[in-house]
Order: structure tokens, then C-alpha cells, then sequence
């Protein structure tokens, strides 16, 4: 029996292709989420090519051509003159911005997929375990999710971070921790509610074991809210490892990161601001860029939501 | 008797991202004083559309469009519902024309008392003040059987069981003594015994009022016993309208004849098959240039392909768009 | 189709499905009874459809999870050809579920919308090691299942909301045809459908029954439709059921006041008939299962309850041959 449909034709192209004119097609309806997914891959491209594409060593002092002004600024009264072999013009140290923030991506980069794989897997599992089996397990978890986002989240690294030192894994570490409860909260409400789910129901009338159920009928249900919110918690860990660094916390001052950029650039917010302002660019585009992506993968994730908005 | 409301080549269509939808092309019904028309069909026929049209609920907005007349006679003058102001349809609706919808816990304000609710419409159409309005209130309350009215009038909607929330918008759609009553599926959500009762009440407040009722439904048992005549539409369009027993002695279209044989009679053997119709109902992305029944319909031929049908007169103020209907009448008489 | 002399395939005794309410807070573990289901017996034999009818909330679809074993009942026995379902493990269970399966009423949500239709409809037969998952005898039995249910085996790839909702129907009858069978619960499956599709899917269940020998637990709310497609019927109301009969006796002369009621509050189409006819109109709600009325469940809303019926709980007995009724008045 053929679905009797008239006015409209039906579609007989091969599946692939179906499915990438959808992809086309969803690119084409979110301009935002294009252009966020362009600033990310832009980020990748940075933080992986980054001693590739750079014209200095991140670290290569040259007092002499210190606190030198981006290359379109005009002359002014500093010591030193503008020119396009520093386009982002340079530190006090005389290091290259450019080349700096190129770098800092790496920084960026790592702590925010690392730490979101960190937590991503802490609140899996943990957030599986709650909301299967749920009854005392799940109070439990619940409740110690709750005290721990309670406590105000900057307090709880800051004491982390003094305790274990200054270094990229205990960056991570400290995000993965305390990132974790979101992930918690997201996992447990999806297999809370796809438990409720008639075909869950059905798999166990049919026969299907626990394990079953839970890999083939619950588990394709989070992908979708976890890329979208890795995506989105990113961006935020980004930013807070930024402040981190803003703080002095986070990576040790010779690696150089967004943060300790900033953090470096506070003395001289008001006399050199752009040393300030090139970190803050790049965060804030960052976030943006990954903020985007993340509205847009939400929306493509779910099969029904693609129909339902084509 | 002169109509009431006369319905004439209502077409609604919106426009979406899959392409525009035809949800209603071409319906005209009259309606006169007194009556219960119901407005047959399945899912997605256009039914709901076109009394929300009637009620100006379809958002003017590009990318609807909406042509016809709906003239409205309230013995006064007449007026073009399609064509009034937000203003002066706001006045005709909950004013002139009651309706009641199938989800009554939608259509009830949540943080509102049933007391409040069923008050503000009376003091803005009626003029009344306050405690007038609360009088009122209660009369209404305890017309569509809502005991300890004078307490009820206090209570929240989710307070009340589906059928007690039911009378409520009952009450709220008879509470400006309205000339029409669109009740669009009000017992579909409700058990069978709440349904009878639901049915009963507006039966015979109908008769007490002389309300002129539009019954919306899917189900060709329900309105059966409760309305004079009966509009049976299909993919947005009209197919067959006719006096009740009429109808239901001659059905003249194939889909009117194949709803009912999906029924199954009280006395049938369950040895025998119910009479199903093949198929779905399609997707009406265009305009109908043919039949909208002709892919399901088991008597199609070459025409039913290309030209689409109109409403013809069979006598008795029976009406079928179908080119054999006279035949398919025939072979009951 | 049947007759009296067919065999017993299932046995349901004085069965119980009570839930407990978890009040609100971590330290707060006072728990509330609701008995959905609260003393259930009939039989369904081989080869019938046993309907089984009431409003929403009086435990008619509990009754068939109970009897599936998909909610494990509080109290009472389920004997499947002869094997007490109520006392065996998990894993005994999960190899009892080819025998007998359940087609569900939300077709939309009972079918993944993740997986592509033809991995919803070999899902049984992967899972009870019948067919390896890709295997060439998988694929033949996937396409042979969807001609029995009238589907095109070209859609295996296509998504659950591809299809129609009568379409979806039938990927469900499908599913639970896999093994093969021999008892079917109906739950509402048909109550979301169109009327004309409604009238495909039953003449689909019936050709079923006739070629594979099914029975099934037809759960309803639809009078009609109960009264056509079933042989045997027993009427609920708040987790008890108040009447059972062929057919043709509880539909041509019901004794239970509620089902008189019902009976004569479902409408037909029939104009003539339903003008002339005296409905007994029912006064009142269905009482909450959470706080069911004393004695008989149905004396707060019955016509012709008197004193006895608030006090005293009226026995479920047989008034007739294989006619069961539970009230004081008959």
C-alpha cells in the first residue's frame, strides 16, 4: 500500500542523497549556526597549525620592539612605530599578539574538549545509574548534585586550583569535576523520560534485556542533548578557564593562554589596551561561534524536530 | 426562514515551509435559527479551520490567506465575519457566537478561578457590574448542572474533572446568551457516560435557548441522534450535506458511504468485515484540480482524475459532490 | 470462530495490581495504595478475542501489563497454558515473551523513532537469537511480515514518521507477529486512528486471527467496536470487573447496572434509533482509584444502589452459565 498523496511529489532520489540535500538545506535555513560552525573549525584549524602558521615563537622576547601598537594604528606618541610585522602589534616583552593568540587557542582548545570529555563521561554514567535504576541510587545522586551546585562554582575552583597547582591537567581536571552535575542532570531527565517511552515498553514486551534497552533504546536518545550541551558547556569552560587565567590560576604564566594574556595585560588596560583586547576578541568570539553551533546541532540532532522544522 | 449564517466558498490556505497547505477550499453551508449542523470528518478534512475562521482565530498574518464571505444576520443587520475588525470579532466572539473546544483544560486560564473567568466575559459584553456579574455567574453555573455552584465559583480549573471543566466552558460559551454555539469535539477527550451526559446538557439547552449549534466531530455516532443536518468534509472540502436521516439512509458519496460502513451496527456478526477504505487521506499541498477522494474511492473512473466534482442537488436538500451520486443514491431507493 | 469447547490458554485468578504512591521529599516514605487493579478472574481461550471495556482509569490497561508480566502483579495467579506466570524470574519470563505479545495504542510513541522500521520489526527476532541482525533470512522474514500486514517491504529503510498513523499501526501488529504468538493484548489500539482506518486495522486483526489461530485481550473504551470484534466480555470499573458474558447476552441483556449504562450512553449510527432511545444517564464522575467508594465501587453513581451497597463488597458469581456479574440487585 503506497501512501496516496497528491500535489505533492514524492521523493524517489537515493537516501544519501535525501540526506544531504536535508544537510544543505539546514545549512542554508541557519545562517548562525554556519557561521558558528566556520568559527570553530576556523579555532581547530589554529590550534592545530599553530607553530605552522605563526610567523614567531610564542616566547620569543625582543624588548626593543616592546608594547608596539597593531599595524593599522596610527603613529602616536609611543617609542615604538606600528608596522605589519606585528599586525596585532606586541606585548611588553616585545612578544608577537598575533603568534600569542594563535597559540592560546591550543590552550583553550584542549581545556575545553578534555574538560567536556571529563565530565561528559562522569555525567553518563553517573546520570545513567540515576536514572535506571533511580529509587535510593538516584536520591542519592540527585541530592549530591544539588549540594555541589549549590556551591557557588568560581569558590569551588579557586580552592581546587590552590590545592593541586598550576598545571593544564589539573585545569582539566577541575572543569571536569565540577562540570560534571550539568551532565548529571541532562543524562538522568533523558533516560527518565525515554524510560517512560512506550517503545521502551515495547522492547521489554518483545524481550529485550536490561542491557539491550538500555544501549539500543535509551543511549540514542542522549546523543543528540549531549553534543548539543557539550557543545554549548565548551564555550562556557572556555570562558571560565579564561578567568582562570584572568586570576592567575589556571596554566603556568609561560604558556600562553587567553587568560594569562589578560591577566598580563591588566596593568596596562588603560595604556596599551589592545594587549587586553585581542584575548577578549578571541574568547568572546569563541563563545559565540560555539554558542551557534550548539543552537544549530540541537536542532538537526533529532529526526523528528528535522521534519517538523524542514 | 431566513439563515442565520451563510458560509459562502470559504478557502483557507497557509502558507508553510513544505509549500502551501489547502486546509479549506471552497466550503458553503447555511445555518438557520435553531438548528445543530455537524461538521463530519476524519483528521486534517479542514473542519476545525473553518469554524476558527468563522471565529477570526486564524492570525492574519502573510502567508494565510482566507477568501469567501461568512455573512452573519443577527436580525439586526449583517455582517461579513471574515471581514470584521480584531475589534468587532472580538465583540461577535463569546458575545454572539459561544464555542466550546475539545481540550477544556487548554482553553481554561490556569491561575484564574472558574468564578473570575466565567465573570469577565459577562461585564465586558454585558456591561454589568461586579456583583451582577457574580449572580450571573452561578445562574449559569447551575444551569449546565454544576452542584454547590455558589462554591464552585472559587475553584481553579484543575480543580474540576474533565467533564465538570466541560460545563464550565459551557457556561462561559452560553453566558452572553449567544445566538450560535460552535462546539468543536467536546466529548472526544471524555469517557462514554460523561459523554452522554456532556451531550445531553447541550441538547437541551439548544432547545431552551433556540442556540443554533455547529457540532464539530470525527464520529458519525455521536452526532447521529443530536443534529438536523450534517456536512460530512474530506481534504478540506465539502462532499456531501444533507438532513440528517437522509443522510444516513442514503449516504451518496463513496467516503460518506465508507465512514459509515467503517462503523461497526450494533446486530452485525463479528464473522463478517467492516467496509474500510483503502489508503489514507492525502497530503493537500495544491489546490484540488480533481477528486480529493478518487485515489481511495473503489467506483473512480477516468473523470473523477481530471475534473473535480461539484456539489450536486439530489433532491431533499441532499447535496454530493460526486459525479455518480444520483446512481449511488439510486441503488438504495 | 470459537466455541465454548475451546481450550484454555489463559487463566487470570482474583488478580491484583496495586501501585504505591511515593509522597513527595527524601526523609518522606509514607506511601499511598492505589489498587488499579484490585481482584481481576476470567479466562481468554484459545483462538477468541476477549474484550475488555471501561473508562479511562479503571485499570483495564493495567490489567493486561499485569497479565503480560510488564507490571508484576501485587497479588494472584496468571497461568499462560498451565505455567504460573506470577511466580517465574526474569529471565524465565523474557523467554515466555514470544508466545505472547501486545500491540500498543500510540503508535508514534511506541516505535523508536530512531530506528528505521525494518530494525523495529526484526528487534524480536535478533533478540531471541532466531536471526542474526543483517542475515539474508532475516531480510526474507522482515518483507514477509510486512506483506502480512499489508505494508510495502520497499519502506524497511524509512523512519516511523515517514509513515501514517494507520501505517505505524500496522508496524506495530507487525512487530508483535514476529514470533509468532499465540496470545495478543490490544491496548486501545485502535482508539487513535481514524474511523475509516480504525475499520482497516480490525479487519487486519481478524484476518490474523483466522490464519494464525491468535487470541486476543481486546482493550477498549469503544463500545461498538468491543461488542463486533470480541466473543467473550467483561465490563471494569474501578479495578473490579462488574460483568462478564458471550457477547451477545451482555450486549442484548446486561444485568450490572453500570453496564446497562454504558450500553445505553454509546451511540450509534442510526439516527432513528438514537432519537427514540431512553439513555440511563449517569450521574457524577468515576471516583478516584486512590480512594475507591465502600461496598460496591459503583453505589456512589448506580441508579438503584440501596443500603446494602455501601457496606458490603457484592461477590463476583456466576448468575448464568459463563455469565459472571458482581452486584447485590441481581
Amino acid at each position: 500500500m503506497s501512501l496516496p498523496s497528491y500535489g505533492k511529489l514524492a521523493d524517489n532520489r537515493p537516501r544519501w542523497l535525501q540526506q544531504l540535500a536535508t544537510f544543505i538545506r539546514l545549512v542554508k535555513r541557519d545562517k548562525g549556526g554556519a557561521f558558528g560552525m566556520l568559527i570553530v573549525i576556523l579555532l581547530i584549524f589554529c590550534a592545530v597549525f599553530a607553530n605552522h602558521i605563526t610567523p614567531y615563537d610564542p616566547s620569543l622576547q625582543n624588548l626593543r620592539e616592546g608594547k608596539t601598537p597593531p599595524a593599522w594604528f596610527p603613529k602616536g606618541s609611543g617609542k615604538v612605530t606600528p608596522s605589519w610585522a606585528h599586525p596585532l602589534g606586541t606585548d611588553p616583552l616585545g612578544r608577537d599578539l598575533l603568534t600569542r593568540i594563535i597559540y592560546g587557542s591550543r590552550v583553550s582548545l584542549t581545556v575545553g574538549v578534555f574538560g567536556v570529555l571529563l565530565a561528559c563521561s562522569l555525567g553518563l554514567i553517573i546520570g545513567m545509574i540515576g536514572g535506571y535504576l533511580g529509587g535510593r541510587v538516584d536520591d542519592i545522586i540527585v541530592n549530591v548534585i544539588n549540594i555541589m551546585l549549590g556551591i557557588p562554582y568560581l569558590l569551588l575552583v579557586v580552592v581546587i586550583a590552590t590545592v593541586l597547582g598550576r598545571s593544564l591537567i589539573n585545569v582539566i581536571l577541575i572543569f571536569g569535576i565540577t562540570d560534571a552535575p550539568v551532565f548529571v542532570r541532562v543524562t538522568r531527565s533523558v533516560v527518565l523520560r525515554a524510560r517512560e517511552c512506550g517503545y521502551v515498553e515495547a522492547a521489554v514486551s518483545i524481550g529485550a534485556q536490561n542491557w539491550r534497552i538500555l544501549f539500543e533504546q535509551i543511549l540514542p536518545n542522549l546523543v543528540g542533548p549531549i553534543i548539543t550541551l557539550g557543545t554549548l558547556e565548551m564555550s562556557n569552560l572556555i570562558f571560565a578557564e579564561a578567568g582562570l587565567g584572568f586570576l592567575g590560576l589556571s596554566v603556568p604564566p609561560s604558556v600562553p593562554s587567553w587568560g594569562n594574556m589578560l591577566n598580563a595585560a591588566r596593568e596596562y588596560i588603560l595604556s596599551y589596551p589592545w594587549m587586553a583586547m585581542w584575548p577578549g576578541f578571541s574568547i568572546m568570539i569563541t563563545a559565540v561561534g560555539m554558542n551557534l553551533m550548539g543552537d544549530w546541532l540541537r536542532d538537526i540532532m533529532d529526526p523528528r524536530q528535522r521534519r517538523a522544522r524542514r | 426562514m431566513e439563515p442565520l449564517l451563510t458560509v459562502k466558498d470559504l478557502s483557507v490556505s497557509f502558507n508553510t515551509t513544505d509549500g502551501t497547505v489547502y486546509a479549506v477550499n471552497n466550503i458553503s453551508f447555511d445555518l438557520y435559527p435553531g438548528e445543530t449542523l455537524a461538521l463530519v470528518g476524519e483528521s486534517g478534512c479542514g473542519k476545525s479551520v473553518t469554524t476558527m475562521s468563522l471565529l477570526g482565530l486564524i492570525p492574519k498574518i502573510s502567508g494565510n490567506n482566507m477568501s469567501g464571505t461568512a455573512v452573519f444576520n443577527d436580525g439586526v443587520s449583517k455582517k461579513d465575519l471574515l471581514k470584521m475588525s480584531e475589534e468587532g470579532i472580538r465583540k461577535v466572539r463569546g458575545g454572539q457566537i459561544g464555542f466550546v473546544f475539545q481540550d477544556p483544560l487548554n482553553s481554561l486560564n490556569p491561575v484564574m478561578t472558574i468564578g473570575q473567568q466565567i465573570a469577565e466575559p459577562l461585564m465586558e459584553h454585558l456591561k454589568i457590574d461586579k456583583n451582577e456579574a457574580e449572580r450571573r455567574t452561578i445562574e449559569l453555573l447551575e444551569r449546565v448542572h454544576i452542584p454547590d455552584a455558589a462554591d464552585r465559583i472559587r475553584i481553579y480549573p484543575h480543580e474540576l474533572s474533565g467533564g465538570m471543566r466541560q460545563r464550565v466552558m459551557i457556561a462561559i460559551a452560553i453566558s452572553c446568551s449567544p445566538k450560535i454555539l460552535i462546539a468543536d469535539e467536546p466529548t472526544t477527550a471524555l469517557d462514554v457516560t460523561i459523554q452522554a451526559q456532556i451531550v445531553d446538557l447541550i441538547e437541551n439547552l439548544s432547545k431552551e435557548l433556540n442556540l443554533s449549534v455547529i457540532w464539530i466531530t470525527h464520529d458519525l455516532s455521536v452526532v447521529a441522534g443530536l443534529a438536523d443536518r450534517v456536512l460530512v468534509m474530506y481534504a478540506g472540502t465539502g462532499i456531501e450535506i444533507a438532513q440528517v436521516d437522509e443522510l444516513y439512509d442514503y449516504p451518496s458519496h463513496p467516503y460518506t458511504r465508507g465512514l459509515l460502513g467503517a462503523l461497526p451496527n450494533p446486530d452485525m456478526e463479528s464473522s463478517k468485515r467492516l467496509i474500510s477504505i483503502p489508503g489514507s487521506p492525502p497530503d493537500i499541498y495544491t489546490a484540488p484540480y480533481s477528486c480529493v477522494f478518487a485515489s481511495r474511492c473503489k467506483f473512480a473512473f477516468d473523470l473523477c482524475h481530471k475534473e473535480l466534482p461539484k456539489l450536486v442537488e439530489l433532491g431533499n436538500n441532499h447535496q454530493a459532490a460526486c459525479f455518480i451520486a444520483e446512481q449511488l443514491r439510486s441503488e438504495y431507493v | 470462530m470459537s466455541n465454548e469447547n475451546n481450550k484454555t490458554l489463559i487463566e487470570v485468578q482474583d488478580l491484583k495490581v496495586h501501585f504505591y504512591l511515593k509522597a513527595s521529599g527524601f526523609f518522606n516514605r509514607k506511601r499511598q495504595a492505589v489498587k488499579a487493579v484490585d481482584g481481576v478472574t476470567f479466562d481468554v481461550r484459545e483462538n477468541e478475542t476477549f474484550g475488555l471495556v471501561g473508562e479511562s482509569g479503571c485499570g483495564k490497561s493495567t490489567t493486561g501489563r499485569g497479565i503480560l508480566q510488564l507490571i508484576r502483579p501485587t497479588a494472584g495467579s496468571v497461568r499462560f497454558e498451565n505455567i504460573e506466570l506470577t511466580k517465574l524470574g526474569k529471565e524465565a519470563i523474557r523467554c515466555m515473551r514470544p508466545k505472547m505479545q501486545m500491540i500498543f495504542q500510540d503508535s508514534y510513541d511506541s516505535l523508536n523513532p530512531r530506528h528505521p522500521i525494518g530494525r523495529i520489526i526484526s528487534d524480536p527476532l535478533v533478540i531471541h537469537g532466531i536471526a542474526r541482525r543483517g542475515s539474508a533470512e532475516l531480510k526474507e522474514r522482515v518483507s514477509e511480515l510486512m506483506n502480512m500486514v499489508c505494508l510495502n517491504p520497499g519502506y524497511v529503510n524509512r523512519f516511523p514518521h515517514e509513515f501514517s498513523g494507520g501505517q505505524r499501526q500496522r508496524i506495530g501488529v507487525a512487530r508483535a507477529l514476529a514470533l509468532n504468538p499465540k496470545f495478543i493484548v490490544c491496548d486501545e489500539s485502535i482508539s487513535a486512528l481514524d474511523v475509516s482506518i480504525q475499520a482497516q486495522i480490525v479487519n487486519l486483526l481478524q484476518e490474523l486471527q483466522e490464519q494464525f489461530g491468535l487470541s486476543y485481550l481486546f482493550i477498549a473504551h469503544d463500545l461498538n467496536m468491543v461488542r463486533f470484534i470480541s466473543n467473550r466480555v467483561a465490563v471494569m470499573y474501578i479495578g473490579k470487573i462488574m460483568e462478564m458474558a458471550d457477547r451477545q447476552t451482555l450486549f442484548k441483556s446486561p444485568l450490572h447496572p453500570y453496564t446497562k449504562s454504558l450500553i445505553s450512553a454509546a451511540p450509534t449510527p442510526n439516527p432513528k434509533f438514537e432519537r427514540n432511545r431512553q439513555r440511563i444517564i449517569l450521574s457524577g464522575e468515576v471516583p478516584s482509584a486512590t480512594n475507591p467508594p465502600k461496598g460496591c465501587v459503583f453505589n456512589t453513581r448506580c441508579p438503584i444502589a440501596f443500603e446494602r451497597c455501601s457496606q458490603e463488597i457484592p461477590e463476583y458469581r456466576e448468575v448464568a452459565p459463563q455469565h459472571f456479574v458482581a452486584c447485590h440487585a441481581v
